[in-house]
């Protein structure tokens, strides 16, 4: 099919609207000949009764949006984030604020953050603002998953918690570390899970959750995380740290592929009390255990 | 829903080997090895297996004697799984109970695409072995994680990418590696499209399946029977359409004749046409092609593209001495009787000779080490499939810096690189 050039944003709409499949599809293929002029009109057809118009125009707002963060459309990003920020409100349609925020989530900036911020304290739409702050990645953005998670309800803050972790914010750290000791487990496990994958040392060290009131698979989890923790603070030259950390695993738990995973970390360390660590594991009920820590002193 | 959590290896293998004893798939399945007669496999020796997703493809890795527990979120394929076991193997609806059982080595995990991920982390961290479904990912930072956590705990993660373990694939790998087409600068490969959906509405759940379990991972969206089960595939959502559910076949051949495993494109450019009405939007229509470098050589992923060889799907490659066609790329490859009927000369490459993708993996688990389609691999050809959707989606070629994994002088595309999971769901 050749592509239509379109010389106007009604002539486009036009074919948006049209009753033949084939006419809305050349049309929102090409939606990358608009610019921001047609965001208003194209949203009001994600209301249409039609669903094959109603998709339509989704798939020209997405086409649209996406071409404008390509490569030296800088201006027409800017004008096509601003289209957007005006829809995420709550006087808009809810299929268009999620859309809004959803294409915010890939092409807004640092100018998007502050008030799509305030949106994390609305129970209806918070998720979406989350899923949002969550791919940009400036300061301020942390800063605001921060300040919501002191003042967000318990349920939120595990999602919140996934986020400042899946953006490995050094900053939240401090923050995540006093959720560690939470008596909600949920809690405490997102924090350990935030911190490990953030990698960064904590100002203490690592406390124990309620371990035995864990399921296996949170025990895993965290025994998990300790690991991952000790891995990235070893990256980061912190060595004893490190180590504590995979003693902390060696002492919880007598499962071979975390006892041999714990092993080989302290094997990369092999400071003295690495070293005294592994040789009175030598002794281990499991073969595997002990034919790691004889390799690894052998080497 | 029966949760038997204290069984143990012995209980099973009793269990099992005695409710069997008097069938004749038991002994044909069954044999006196699981019982350690006549100097075969001892039971210690057995590998005992749960089975994660157990419809459609998931069925296949079912198996009496070898099966303790089932897990799925349709009760549907758990009562069907359950009479094929007699009865033999607990079931779960939740992945994580059937992971905390200490008496099960491996598992298979055949959800759908964008459970893969988490999934196979978990049961790496729990200790087991996995058989994951290919592709192996959905996102190229699960693909990392996943890697990560096989490393990390020294799990065996073959991906179920089976076509490297037919004859005619090992053969033509045998064929291009020792220079017999002279220096490959190309591969075509082909597909015929993806399907049209339709405006099916949306509607309630059966009372079989848990939809909210089933979408996991994925944003919550209302149920459509369209959305589901073998049809997750047309939903860039889930699964990604052929480029994925056939790319990740075909591909993965590709990737190993080419001797390609540890590398990635430098660029992928994809375009293509998706179905003009329904709810399906993964393109019918799709070309898109990668550009490898160090040795420089470009491969297209073409649907529908020329068929050859009268085969639905395969891959040519193209010497500057010859051509060699592989059809398939699943289970069923195929290729030329010139590369059939080749013998490695002496001082020749060889290449290791599967005995079966399953058989293959179950001696690594024995063995430890790395299976033919190692999760490392199979991340790699994953990630072709993930950049070739990101490249279609945003409608641009993507220069990927397949070293350090980021797409170059592209902050979008970059933000479609990973994605955290809904509610508890993520990595």
């Amino acid at each position: 099919m050749n592509a239509k050039t379109y010389n106007s944003v009604d002539e486009f709409i036009n074919d948006i609207q049209n009753d033949n499949a084939d006419t809305r599809y050349a049309a929102w293929s090409q939606a990358k000949q608009m610019n921001e002029e047609a965001i208003p009109k194209l949203v009001e057809l994600m209301g249409s009764d039609h669903p094959g118009i109603a998709q339509a125009a989704t798939n020209a707002l997405q086409a649209l949006t996406h071409s404008s963060a390509e490569w030296g459309r800088e201006e027409l990003r800017l004008k096509v984030v601003g289209e957007w920020m005006k829809r995420i409100g709550e006087s808009n349609p809810s299929n268009v604020r999620v859309l809004a925020f959803r294409l915010l989530a890939k092409v807004g900036d640092e100018r998007v953050v502050s008030e799509i911020s305030t949106y994390l304290y609305s129970p209806y739409i918070r998720e979406e603002a989350l899923f949002c702050l969550q791919n940009i990645s400036i300061s301020t953005a942390a800063t605001a998953l921060i300040a919501a998670l002191r003042n967000s309800p318990d349920d939120f803050k595990p999602r919140l918690i996934a986020a400042l972790g899946y953006r490995r914010d050094d900053e939240a750290v401090d923050t995540l570390y006093d959720y560690l000791s939470s008596s909600d487990t949920e809690l405490a496990m997102a924090a350990m899970h935030a911190i490990a994958r953030i990698g960064k040392l904590c100002k203490k060290t690592i406390p124990w959750p309620n371990y035995a009131r864990l399921s296996s698979h949170d025990q895993n989890r965290f025994l998990n995380c300790l690991i991952e923790y000790a891995e990235n603070l070893l990256q980061k030259g912190h060595p004893e740290e490190a180590a504590r950390s995979y003693l902390q695993v060696l002492d919880k738990t007598n499962e071979e592929h975390f006892c041999c995973a714990a092993i080989l970390g302290l094997s990369k360390i092999n400071n003295p009390i690495a070293v005294q660590a592994m040789k009175t594991m030598a002794s281990h009920p499991s073969y595997k255990v002990r034919d790691v820590i004889k390799k690894v002193l052998n080497e | 829903m029966s949760k038997l959590r204290n069984t143990t290896r012995r209980t099973f293998l009793t269990q099992t080997t005695g409710a069997l004893a008097g069938s004749m798939v038991a002994f044909s399945i069954v044999p006196s090895a699981v019982i350690g007669a006549n100097g075969q496999t001892a039971p210690s020796d057995k590998i005992i297996t749960g089975s994660i997703g157990i419809g459609g493809r998931g069925a296949a890795f079912v198996r009496p004697g070898m099966t303790a527990a089932i897990c799925d979120v349709d009760e549907n394929h758990l009562r069907a799984a359950s009479e094929r076991l007699q009865g033999q193997a607990d079931s779960y609806k939740d992945y994580r109970e059937l992971l905390d059982r200490k008496d099960i080595d491996a598992v298979f995990i055949a959800s759908p695409d964008h459970w893969h991920g988490l999934m196979t982390v978990h049961a790496c961290e729990a200790g087991k072995d996995v058989y994951v479904e290919k592709p192996a990912s959905k996102t190229i930072e699960e693909g990392k994680a996943m890697i990560e956590a096989a490393r990390r705990y020294g799990r065996i993660v073959q991906v179920g990418s089976q076509g490297r373990s037919t004859d005619a694939a090992y053969k033509a790998c045998q064929y291009i590696r020792n220079g017999n087409l002279g220096t490959v600068s190309k591969v075509t490969c082909w597909h015929y499209e993806n399907p049209k959906g339709d405006w099916t509405p949306d509607s309630s759940p059966p009372p079989e399946l848990d939809w909210d379990k089933w979408l996991g991972p994925a944003r919550w969206m209302p149920y459509n029977p369209n959305k589901v089960h073998f049809n997750f595939r047309w939903l860039l959502d889930f699964g990604g359409g052929q480029i994925r559910d056939r790319g990740a076949h075909v591909m993965s051949v590709a990737m190993w004749c080419m001797n390609a495993d540890h590398t990635g494109p430098v660029s992928v450019e994809a375009t293509g046409e998706p179905p003009h009405e329904g709810i399906w939007d993964c393109p019918c229509t799709m070309e898109v092609k990668y550009e490898f470098k160090n040795p420089d050589w470009t491969m297209t992923w073409s649907q529908p593209g020329e068929k050859l060889l009268d085969a639905a799907f395969g891959a040519k490659y193209w010497g500057d001495k010859d051509t060699l066609i592989v059809t398939g790329g699943d289970g069923g490859c195929g290729t030329e009787e010139k590369a059939m009927k080749y013998a490695v000369p002496a001082g020749g490459i060889e290449v290791f000779k599967s005995p079966g993708h399953i058989e293959n993996w179950m001696d690594c688990i024995k063995t430890r080490e790395k299976p033919l389609m190692d999760i490392e691999a199979g991340v790699q050809v994953a990630n072709l499939c993930i950049l070739g959707n990101i490249s279609y989606r945003l409608g641009r070629k993507l220069e990927w810096d397949p070293a350090n994994q980021y797409v170059k002088r592209d902050e979008e595309a970059n933000r479609w690189l990973a994605f955290i999971g809904r509610g508890p769901w993520h990595l």
